[in-house]
């Protein structure tokens, strides 16, 4: 609803990065591919959900796919192809999928040159994104350092914010590669706190996608800071637009209460997300270790 | 044992079941206490002028003299204009102002409200100081007709005269705006609406031509309320009105600088909220505060520096109050005091608070030390709310009265090992059930949403059937939580779960409006203060009692209890129709909050307690 006020173009990118997480599901890697490349095309960060829709897809394809020695019928245990010689190829998948994205993207930027005089939109339209130029207060955590910064380090601190944005990306297919799913969520996650325009659309289309791990909300010990973490979301919801209004218009409070507002609206969000990768964690050692379940974890 | 280990005993404890209601109390006593407490000297401060810029009071004021003789005059030609149709005395004073050599405009509005129309006509000049760069502007004002609805004869005339004697200086470093607004209220709020517009779409309420001639960004504004007639009257003291729309204050810089200088150059006593005398007791601090209180939580405009404020323009009224020795002459010469030190600033006054209860003309209460009062008064909700959802976990066999059949149940047990301590308790008392969220939730969104009925229905109607609207909203009231009570059967825990996600929801949304509002915050905190104790029971005489308590201290019977009190001689119907005009052309949120907050709330708490009945019918 937040976001039906505001009228971003995020409601786009959002539109079609759950447009191609669907079509992963279904095995559609042409399509996924093509619907991720427009999501990246209108917001660049949708381009970190590669590898972990990448992933996603190429599961839902081992599965759907029949063993090739399949004697034994309908009646066969061996449901999915789980073999090595039954996969398809991973080479194969990965040329095919990050092909169709380039070529996409390609046609779309092309597409963009035709329309408009010149290429000055790539700038225009990219850097903004990657340098961050725009500081207009957001929810996001960006804004208030690079505000600060001296110029020299600027560059620096670009650069490092990035990395850490980046840097989920991978880690998490390689520790999740079991529930692709559980990857590609946690990473609309990562980009929904960490991203620099942050917005509570984003933070909205994230938090509607948790359920989408709705069979770890059964887990029984997990999913502990839940009730604290909505409290806290619901507090920095009304005191975010407050301090704002003080900050700007009432000219009595300054930045530093509504960005510290905005810092713990971030961290709920982040203890959400830390829930969330428990629980996933959980429930994948749980169906190893089934007498592990209901007890609690002791750090050691 | 280790502290943590002890900590984690308390888990399953029954005493910290038990513990919510009473923190609640305790918090909503001590937010009481807090507020008792500010008239003392150790929680307030003198007040002092942090800018120093302003050199309050430092320069000769030449308003004397010759300028007496021509305030008599101007004052003689207002008298004779107030005599006229309103036609002809717009066209007078644009000629005086024109004459004094300033470029004047007018502006019509008009506010159409509860089937009422509120029009005028809002007369202005600007005199540019002939060395400024035109980039800034400080703002006279003088309403033709002041707050208690008096004809202004002296203000507007003190305020034409000012005008022409400051036309005649060049140290002017901002161009100064004179302002004579039809009225107290709705004239300088159609001005400065359309001052911050390029223009205003009319709309079924509201009609505001633009305005054909602006200045630069306003720094201030000081008004002037001097209703004595065409002979004159002195007066004893000043009474200076700094509240402003939704509660928000002026800098009190503006406030200590007018303070310094009647009271320390000029000699004029200074009272505020209408207290002429003040013996600077504990009970005339409390009375101050408290009038303060009031006038903040309602909103409402107290004169024409109200709609102001909004606009981060400060802005303070002058009014002259009693019989005594001080005449025209030191009013104008305050007012060009005031104006050269307004005229020092290089920027929008920020040095001194914008959050302040004020004790006297010369004490204040800072932020720090009277907004843990109302955030207090917010956390009894929240207390409560934190318990009420744990409780809303427990399993229903531990909340079930122990009959004998339970000893022959078979209880399932399990060890509970705490460092080297084992203990065997029921399995169901570690266990938390889950919990049904969905139909809690939708009742407090659906009961929420209904809110917006009697919001509409207090701000739409005609005068004429306002009263009728409040107590077909008081009647709905009381029917309400019973009916939702008997139609949806809530479980205990599902009970538990809404009260919980109300008291929640109202704890976050006072936390919140504290900030904006204080007073608003602590007087709604308090009126909704039962909401945290009431608890749904089986038992029909405490039922009874948590009904009667709500009913009492419920949002329509707030209403009638206030006209009462406050407004005896006004009757209902004036009182709502000034609240629906706080609504619709002030833009003041007092509404809002206590029928989009506090009654949705309220009515949680009726189908909470109608719902122990139920249970008990069962």
């Amino acid at each position: 609803m937040a976001t039906a006020l505001g009228r971003p173009t995020t409601a786009f990118t959002t539109f079609f990065t759950l447009l191609s997480i669907r079509h992963a599901t279904e095995g559609k890697l042409q399509t996924s591919a093509f619907a991720l490349a427009i999501a990246s095309y209108l917001s660049l960060h949708p381009t970190l959900l590669l590898p972990p829709i990448g992933l996603l897809g190429y599961d839902q394809l081992c599965k759907s796919r029949k063993p090739v020695n399949d004697t034994d019928g309908p009646k066969s245990p061996m449901r999915y192809a789980s073999t090595q010689t039954d996969r398809p190829k991973v080479l194969d998948f990965g040329t095919r999928f990050f092909g169709c994205f380039l070529l996409t993207a390609a046609l779309l930027l092309a597409l963009s040159r035709v329309l408009l005089p010149s290429f000055a939109f790539l700038p225009s339209v990219y850097l903004t994104l990657l340098r961050v130029p725009d500081l207009t207060p957001n929810p996001g955590l960006w804004w208030y350092f690079f505000i600060e910064m001296f110029d020299p380090f600027r560059s620096f601190f670009l650069g490092v914010f990035w990395l850490h944005m980046l840097s989920y990306s991978v880690p998490f297919c390689l520790r999740m590669r079991k529930q692709p799913l559980a990857a590609v969520v946690s990473m609309l996650g990562i980009t929904a706190i960490f991203q620099p325009y942050a917005n509570v659309g984003e933070a909205g289309a994230w938090l509607s996608c948790l359920t989408l791990l709705s069979h770890t909300f059964e887990v029984s010990s997990t999913h502990r800071y839940t009730f604290p973490a909505v409290a806290v979301l619901l507090y920095t919801s009304l005191l975010g637009p407050a301090f704002h209004h003080l900050w700007l218009y009432a000219g009595s409070g300054n930045a530093n209460f509504f960005y510290a507002t905005t810092l713990v609206w971030n961290l709920a969000l982040l203890i959400i997300l830390t829930d969330t990768v428990y629980s996933v964690l959980r429930d994948e050692w749980e169906a190893e270790r089934p007498e592990g379940k209901g007890k609690d974890v002791r750090q050691i | 044992m280790a502290l943590s280990a002890r900590l984690l005993a308390l888990r399953g404890s029954p005493f910290l079941y038990k513990l919510p209601p009473y923190l609640s109390a305790l918090c909503v006593l001590v937010g009481i206490g807090w507020i008792l407490l500010l008239p003392l000297n150790e929680y307030s401060r003198q007040t002092y002028v942090s800018e120093n810029a302003i050199l309050p009071g430092q320069v000769h004021t030449y308003f004397g003299g010759s300028e007496h003789n021509i305030f008599r005059a101007f004052r003689q030609e207002v008298y004779a204009l107030s005599q006229q149709p309103e036609d002809a005395r717009q066209a007078g004073i644009l000629k005086i102002l024109a004459d004094s050599g300033l470029k004047t405009a007018s502006q019509p509005y008009a506010y159409q409200v509860a089937g009422e129309s509120i029009n005028g006509t809002n007369v202005y000049g600007i005199v540019q100081g002939p060395r400024a760069d035109a980039t800034e502007a400080m703002i006279l004002l003088a309403a033709w007709r002041n707050f208690d609805d008096q004809i202004n004869y002296s203000g507007v005339a003190l305020a034409l005269t000012l005008a022409r004697y400051f036309s005649r200086w060049s140290i002017w470093s901002k161009d100064i705006i004179l302002l004579i607004p039809s009225d107290s209220t709705y004239g300088p709020l159609a001005w400065v609406d359309a001052y911050h517009s390029i223009s205003i779409p009319p709309t079924s309420s509201r009609n505001i031509s633009a305005l054909p001639l602006k200045a630069g960004a306003l720094q201030a504004a000081v008004a002037l309320d001097y209703p004595a007639g065409p002979w004159g009257q002195r007066f004893s003291s000043l009474d200076i009105l700094y509240d402003g729309l939704n509660g928000a204050l002026p800098n009190l810089d503006l406030l200590n600088t007018a303070v310094s200088i009647a009271s320390g150059q000029m000699g004029i006593a200074c009272t505020l909220h209408d207290h002429a005398t003040h013996s600077d007791s504990y009970r005339d601090r409390l009375s101050v505060l408290a009038s303060g209180l009031a006038t903040q939580s309602l909103g409402h405009a107290t004169g024409p520096h109200s709609a102001f404020i909004p606009y981060h323009v400060d802005a303070i009224t002058l009014k002259t109050v009693g019989d005594g020795w001080h005449d025209e002459m030191s009013l104008g010469r305050v007012t060009e005091s005031v104006f050269r030190s307004i005229n020092n600033l290089l920027e929008h006054l920020h040095q001194s608070f914008f959050f302040y209860i004020l004790l006297n003309a010369n004490r204040f209460v800072s932020v720090g030390n009277y907004l843990p009062a109302a955030m207090v008064l917010a956390g009894s909700f929240t207390t409560s709310a934190l318990g009420l959802w744990v409780l809303s976990g427990r399993d229903d066999v531990l909340v079930a009265p122990l009959a004998g059949g339970l000893a022959k149940q078979k209880v399932e047990m399990e060890t509970v090992k705490l460092g080297g301590d084992m203990a065997l308790v029921p399995k169901r008392s570690v266990q938390t059930i889950e919990r049904e969220l969905f139909v809690p939730a939708l009742l407090l969104l659906g009961v929420h949403i209904l809110g917006y009925i009697p919001l509409w229905l207090m701000t739409s109607l005609n005068r004429e059937t306002l009263a009728l609207g409040l107590h077909l909203t008081t009647a709905v009231s009381l029917i309400l939580p019973i009916s939702l009570a008997t139609t949806i059967r809530l479980t205990r825990s599902q009970a538990q779960i809404l009260q919980s996600l109300s008291l929640i929801l109202l704890g976050a949304l006072l936390a919140t409006l504290a900030t904006l509002n204080f007073s608003l915050a602590l007087v709604i905190g308090l009126l909704a203060s039962p909401l945290a104790f009431v608890r749904r029971s089986s038992s029909s005489l405490l039922t009874a009692a948590q009904a009667l308590s709500l009913a009492i201290t419920s949002p329509p019977v707030a209403v009638y209890a206030f006209q009462r009190v406050f407004y005896p001689a006004a009757g209902l119907e004036k009182l709502l129709l000034e609240l629906a005009k706080g609504w619709s052309a002030q833009g003041v949120w007092l509404l809002w909050v206590a029928w989009g907050v506090w009654w949705p709330a309220w009515v949680v708490g009726g189908v909470v307690v109608g719902s122990g009945v139920m249970s008990a019918r069962r």
